[in-house]
Parts: C-alpha cells; structure tokens; sequence
C-alpha cells in the first residue's frame, strides 16, 4: 500500500513538474515553438519519419559512445563520454521544444475555450496520464509523441518566418 | 504701515476677528484696506444673491442600495440560519452520545504520520537506481567504423529525402 501511494506521489509529483517545464519552455522559447507547432500542424507524418530518423540515430550514436566509455581508460572515456553527452542535450533541447509544441497543439484542440497557459498546463497532465499507461502509453503513445516533437522541432529551422 | 490680511478681513465680516477695534480704527486710517473691504462685502453679497438651484441627479452615491444583497437571498439566507439553528438544537443530544464513539486521532498523530509518509518518499526518491549502460561486445574497430558509415549514409538519405523541398 505504501509504496502504490508513493509511485502515485512520485507520478503526481512528475506531471505537475513536467507541465510547468513545458510552460516555462513555451514562453521562453516562444518563436521556436510556434514553429514547431505549425510544423506539426501542416505535416504530421514527415515530422514523425524526420523524428524516428534522428532520435535512433543520435540515440545510437550516443549509446554507442558511453557503452565503449565504460570500457576505455579514464583519457579515453573523456573523449567519448563528452561529444555523447552532447549529442544526449541536443536531443533533450529538440525534445523539450517539440514536446511543448506538442502539448500547445493538444491543448489548442482539447479546450479551445481556456486560456493559452491553461490550455498547455492541462494538455501537458492528460498527455503525462496518457504516456503513463501500461505499455501501449508506453512503447506507442510516448515515442511516437517523441519522434513527431523531434522531428517537428527539426523542421521548424527550416520554416522561413511569417 | 502695515495692512490688513484677506485673512483678518474675512474674519472682520464674519464677526469673528478678536480685536474688532483695531480694526475698525486702521480701515478708518487706510484708505487702501477700508477698498479691500468693500470688494469683499460686494462679492459676498452678489454670492448671497444668487438664486436656489435645484441638482440634477443625487450627489450621494446610495452605497446601502448598491451593496444590498437580493431580496430572496436574505430571506432564504434567514430561513436556511433558521433551519440550521433548529436542526443543531435537534442534534445535540444524538452527537452528544454518539461523538464519544468515535475514534478521533489527534493533529499530533496525523503530523507524525504525514512526515513519516513525506521521509518514506523521499527516502525511496533517494534510493532510485538510473539505469546502467550495458556492454557492447567488443567489435573489430573497422567493422564498428563500417556499420556506423552505413547508419550515416541511412540518415543522410532519410534526411535528405524528408527535407528535399524544406531547404530550398
């Protein structure tokens, strides 16, 4: 009982956290993400491809990296460990803006009534619900969230301003 | 010589000036205050001239009017404080035997417990093990630079064809 009340606690605890993470990322970066979001507006499917195509390839690369830093010496596993930890903030940088794209697109669509912050706080806890169930949240629902942010996020540099 | 204030000449109209007298005897000396004089007599009595007007509208915002509550909600409200009233009259007899029965826990108890809770997550936060990285078998270093090529070559083609019209 007491540990189903403190895995609730912790997940209550990590949405919450998250939604204000997207918030805070939706008007700091306030340009980058509207192009995002159009991005995922107008081509859904290229961006999910673009996604998939870079996320395993950096994520492959990244994991290749550290699995052959264990192994190495201290100066080698220098070398390799920090270009891995780059190519892993990149990532985190391109997901952090394709996923607040993501949750502005979803709370646009959900409460178009509510205003802008509420819209994104709201989207943000029913996307972290939705992801947190059993593995179809999981292995379905949250990577193709993230290969769509990703790759909406990628697209965006290529958007010329309005 | 020293003249008389609009001060003390107002008060002199308004027979509330204290050395009424010294007064008198400088206006009867002094041609120029006895003139200030009579412009303020003149002025006083073409304001008491004019006529009574009547206002528009009320000047006083009727603050009780704005703020009073509707009339059905002060009824209902004294209703409901009535039923209220009469209901905890009821109930006192039935909550005085029925209160002893039940087993109230103490503010203490439960700040005890909530901080124990509250120790207990942080507690299993601190003990939350990341992952380890497992280990890739150790590959010829041309077999490892020839697959990671071959995944590059993938990238640049899937990039290059789902980007084709976004860079021109």
């Amino acid at each position: 009982m007491d540990d189903i009340l403190r895995i609730s606690l912790i997940a209550l605890l990590l949405t919450f956290t998250l939604a204000a993470y997207f918030l805070v990322i939706g008007v700091l970066f306030n340009d980058r993400v509207t192009k995002t979001r159009n991005a995922i507006r107008q081509m859904p499917a290229r961006a999910f491809w673009l996604g998939l195509v870079n996320l395993l390839f950096f994520g492959v690369i990244a994991f290749v990296l550290l699995s052959v830093a264990e192994n190495a010496g201290a100066f080698v596993k220098g070398i390799l460990t920090i270009p891995a930890l780059v190519i892993l903030a990149i990532i985190t940088g391109l997901l952090s803006s394709g996923l607040t794209g993501m949750v502005g697109q979803l709370g646009e669509k959900l409460f178009p009534d509510l205003s802008a912050w509420k819209q994104n706080f709201w989207a943000a806890v029913i996307l972290c619900v939705a992801c947190a169930l059993p593995f179809v949240g999981w292995f379905l629902l949250l990577p193709y969230v993230c290969f769509v942010g990703i790759g909406a996020t990628i697209l965006g540099f290529f958007q010329r301003n309005a | 010589m020293k003249h008389l204030t609009d001060e003390l000449l107002n008060e002199y109209l308004d027979h509330e000036a204290e050395d009424r007298a010294g007064i008198e005897e400088h206006l009867s000396t002094c041609a120029d205050c006895a003139s200030r004089l009579a412009d303020l007599e003149a002025l006083f009595a073409e304001l008491d001239s004019l006529p009574e007007m009547p206002i528009s509208r009320p000047v006083v915002i009727p603050l009780a009017k704005a703020y009073a509550l509707p009339r059905w909600l002060t009824w209902t409200a004294a209703v409901q404080s009535a039923i209220a009233l009469a209901a905890i009259i009821i109930a006192i007899p039935f909550l005085a035997d029925l209160l002893p029965m039940i087993d109230t826990r103490s503010l203490v108890d439960l700040a005890v417990e909530a901080q124990s809770q509250w120790t207990g997550f942080l507690d299993s936060l601190s003990q939350v093990q990341m992952p380890s990285i497992p280990e890739i078998p150790i590959a010829e270093f041309s077999s490892l630079m020839m697959a990671l090529a071959g995944v590059s070559v993938l990238w640049l083609l899937g990039n290059g064809l789902l980007l084709k019209n976004q860079m021109k």
